[in-house]
């Protein structure tokens, strides 16, 4: 029985929860906010723009990965394995998850580009291809951890290409899992960073 | 005047194009200490953690003045009658798989008429209970927010005896995951480091329990039983349910090790010290091995931090590489004093990381002084060993003997030679005389001390499994051979090219089955301390270079420190248990980012 069955067949609450008062207050958190996390102004795949941490991610919870469409090999695979994570979510995303691509090559993958090949992925709702100003997407690159201590893997983009950083702005709580990991894995990751919100 | 101090200090983390945003003129990058005359960006103190290239600097660490406060001693964790405990004695089962499924304990059972049967019984019981708590790392701070065993950093500290079982009920008290903003997850598996577990009570990265302040997951009570039967591995084959007595270990430690989070749940303060005796060291040091013991057996745990403004643990959690502190401390304390009296001590070192590597030594202001080293990775050697400094990377421990009756000075520091400026590992650079993190103060006249004097009686404690290296290499090549690649791919961390997957065992080992592992590092920039849960290992070559007795490759290991471009060989054995187990990275920021495989004993 999963965790949700479980829920669902009301087992927890027949398990008598013995909820204890919190011992110390949680610590107080100041926000990222758009210092951290910035506010570049990014153009989706569909043209709209909007700023990254204002629009995009505050009080969201997200999945982010970085892609580039002239990179056949890894690129795809992650984007169609994410297809598959999108297909498992299912209505969650657009909902209480959304997913973002970010271009490596904001250079040559315009919105249109961008467009193209989210249709060649039949890419669904909730789930935005992303690019904007090299030098603005490379310092999210690095905020968002995307990057490597060693210059020259750094500029290596393929090295960026295959992680997901899964997390919860509000909560500022982040994950890093691998973006080829099994969909059912991945979801699975996904489900406990970002657990689905329950139907009381 | 321009506030560029202002601007430095506010943002919590930063890189190059910040400071470039900041429109800092060279000049004032000089006076800030951010460039160097050749007009390269260096490092401030505070986390020294992503690319050097585009130095994200995080303010330091408010002040601590040194040596203001005594260093905490670890309180031995007291057994509870098995009714006593919270909910009632234990089962007979426990919890796996994120609390999703409930099994029964593999070596021991609980029968309805109230008696703990099976291989290894439980003869003692304990339980604690992990909450959010305050803790003050200096005098002259405010409190700063932990998660620690019965709200403790470290936790206490369990002294376990073999042929004693126990079982430990870990109660999850922490926040709830809804409400929790921050760093961590309240949620753990607790691993007993190198401890010879059976797999439900080994703290496997998916056998997570939630906290009891989310009601409503899977586990609402919160809680897990793990149950170790403190027996040496071996037993099966000498079939007698006592082991290979060769096979003791000594300075074990507990933290938790659940998946993708254990970096930040560590960082948050879940560690802890669990330290095993037997009929050779006894705790008793007129008996035995005769090793100071009581109160001067001294476990010290020692961990680095940054802090922020309002004192509370900072974690970068865009770091993949591993983050650093600048304050160190030793039991929880920032550069705590401890008063000695004049006579041998057995301190055990241990390193819980994140991601810092130890080369500890002794100076007395003036000099470097000996002491003696007497295990390896918590592992008795078998024999003393004079040393003037010991390397200890993140996991492995080392205990020594400290002589302070023969130790002129009446002020004498532990100190940190090793320098480390990235979560890359050390480069090899050793400080003269390196950081003090703890100073060691001779006070009061000449005590009476029953332990043996190893400069007039030569200190022979355990012989090794198999004394006979020779005899072991030619078994060596008879067994199973695996290599396993600790690389970076794909800007993960990764083994053999793959990352970490919990549904994946990439190897299936048959029971008693013995194998040579390779373990390698074919990249050049990063250094790994590789551990192996389950049972010790034995290095038999680096790099080719086959172990000679005086290394400190020599010895009983469970953490390998891989450097850049090595090749590790290592004979590995697999008795008594079946189950799932892990190796991987223990600079746990690699650990969260993939870099651990399972394997599965059948
Ligand atoms: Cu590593």
């Amino acid at each position: 029985m999963n965790r949700r069955a479980f829920v669902k067949a009301g087992l927890a609450a027949a398990a008598a929860p013995l909820a204890l008062p919190l011992t110390a207050q949680t610590a107080t958190f100041t926000s990222r906010g758009a210092n951290y996390f910035t506010d570049a102004v990014v153009t989706t795949h569909e043209g709209r723009q909007a700023r990254f941490y204002t629009d995009l991610l505050k009080n969201r919870r997200v999945i982010i990965n970085f892609v580039f469409v002239g990179c056949t090999d890894i690129c795809d695979s992650v984007t169609q394995n994410l297809v598959a994570v999108q297909e498992l979510l299912g209505d969650r995303v657009g909902r209480d998850i959304f997913m973002y691509s970010i271009s490596l090559l904001p250079d040559f993958d315009t919105p249109e580009v961008l467009k193209d090949y989210a249709e060649r992925f039949a890419v669904k709702p909730g789930w935005s291809f992303l690019t904007g100003q090299p030098a603005e997407i490379d310092l999210l690159r690095w905020r968002l951890g995307f990057a490597d201590i060693d210059p020259e893997r750094d500029a290596n983009i393929f090295e960026h290409a295959a992680m997901l950083r899964i997390g919860e702005e509000r909560l500022d709580r982040w994950a890093m899992a691998a973006a080829l990991l099994a969909p059912e894995s991945l979801v699975g990751t996904i489900n406990r960073v970002l657990p689905p919100p329950r139907a009381l | 005047m321009p506030d560029w101090k202002d601007k430095l200090a506010l943002v919590a983390q930063r890189n190059r194009q910040e400071i470039v945003n900041a429109k800092l003129s060279r000049r004032e990058m000089m006076r800030l200490g951010l460039l160097t005359s050749t007009g390269a960006l260096v490092a401030k103190s505070g986390l020294s953690s992503r690319a050097f290239a585009q130095v994200p600097l995080t303010p330091p660490s408010p002040i601590s003045t040194p040596w203001m406060q005594p260093m905490p001693v670890l309180p031995i964790k007291a057994p509870l009658s098995p009714s006593a405990l919270t909910h009632g004695h234990p089962d007979g089962t426990t919890l796996i798989d994120g609390a999703g499924r409930r099994i029964n304990h593999q070596l021991c059972a609980y029968d309805s008429t109230g008696t703990y049967s099976g291989k290894f019984p439980p003869k003692k019981f304990y339980e604690t209970f992990v909450r959010e708590a305050d803790w003050k790392f200096h005098p002259s701070w405010g409190p700063s927010k932990i998660w620690g065993f019965d709200g403790m950093y470290p936790g206490p500290r369990y002294n376990a005896y073999y042929g004693e079982p126990i079982m430990v009920r870990f109660h999850n008290r922490l926040p709830s995951r809804a409400k929790h903003v921050g760093f961590g997850l309240p949620e753990f598996s607790v691993h007993l480091h190198n401890a010879h577990t059976p797999s439900e009570s080994d703290g496997n990265p998916v056998d997570f329990i939630n906290s009891v302040n989310d009601p409503n997951e899977v586990n609402p009570l919160g809680f897990k039983d793990q149950h170790y039967p403190n027996v040496y591995a071996g037993y099966t084959k000498l079939n007698d349910l006592r082991g290979d007595p060769s096979e003791a270990l000594s300075s074990l430690w507990y933290h938790d090790h659940t998946i993708d989070f254990t970096a930040q749940n560590v960082y948050k303060g879940m560690v802890g010290v669990y330290t095993l005796f037997d009929d050779k060291d006894t705790g008793d040091e007129t008996t035995g091995y005769r090793l100071p013991s009581g109160e001067f057996d001294v476990p010290i745990m020692f961990g680095d931090f940054v802090f922020d403004r309002n004192y509370q643990p900072v974690f970068d959690l865009f770091n993949s590489d591993g983050i650093l502190g600048d304050k160190f401390c030793a039991n929880g304390a920032i550069q705590p004093y401890f008063n000695v009296k004049p006579r041998r001590y057995r301190f055990r070192l241990y390193n819980h990381g994140p991601a810092r590597w130890y080369d500890f030594a002794l100076y007395d202001g003036q000099k470097f002084l000996p002491f003696w080293q007497i295990s390896s990775d918590g592992n008795l050697l078998p024999q003393a060993l004079m040393k003037s400094k010991v390397d200890v990377a993140v996991a492995e421990r080392v205990d020594i003997i400290v002589d302070f009756g023969k130790i002129q000075s009446s002020r004498v520091y532990l100190v940190n030679r090793l320098e480390q400026l990235d979560g890359r590992g050390p480069r090899g650079n050793i400080l003269t005389p390196g950081t003090p993190i703890i100073q060691f103060n001779k006070v009061g006249p000449p005590v009476r001390d029953n332990s043996i004097d190893p400069m007039v009686t030569p200190l022979r404690m355990r012989t090794l499994p198999d004394p006979d290296f020779a005899a072991l290499l030619a078994r060596a090549e008879r067994a199973k051979k695996r290599t396993f690649r600790f690389d970076r791919t794909n800007g993960a961390w990764a083994v053999n090219g793959k990352l970490f997957d919990p549904k994946e065992a990439i190897a299936r080992i048959d029971q008693e089955a013995e194998e040579v592992w390779t373990i390698e590092n074919q990249d050049d920039g990063w250094s790994h301390p590789v551990h192996m849960h389950f049972e010790e290992h034995r290095i038999l070559s680096r790099n080719g270079k086959r172990t000679s007795v005086t290394s400190s490759d020599y010895g009983r290991k469970d953490t390998i420190p891989l450097y850049r471009r090595e090749a590790v060989e290592v004979f590995m054995r697999f008795r008594d248990m079946k189950g799932r187990y892990v190796m991987h990275c223990h600079n746990v920021i690699h650990e969260d980012s993939g870099m651990m495989v399972r394997w599965d004993i059948v």
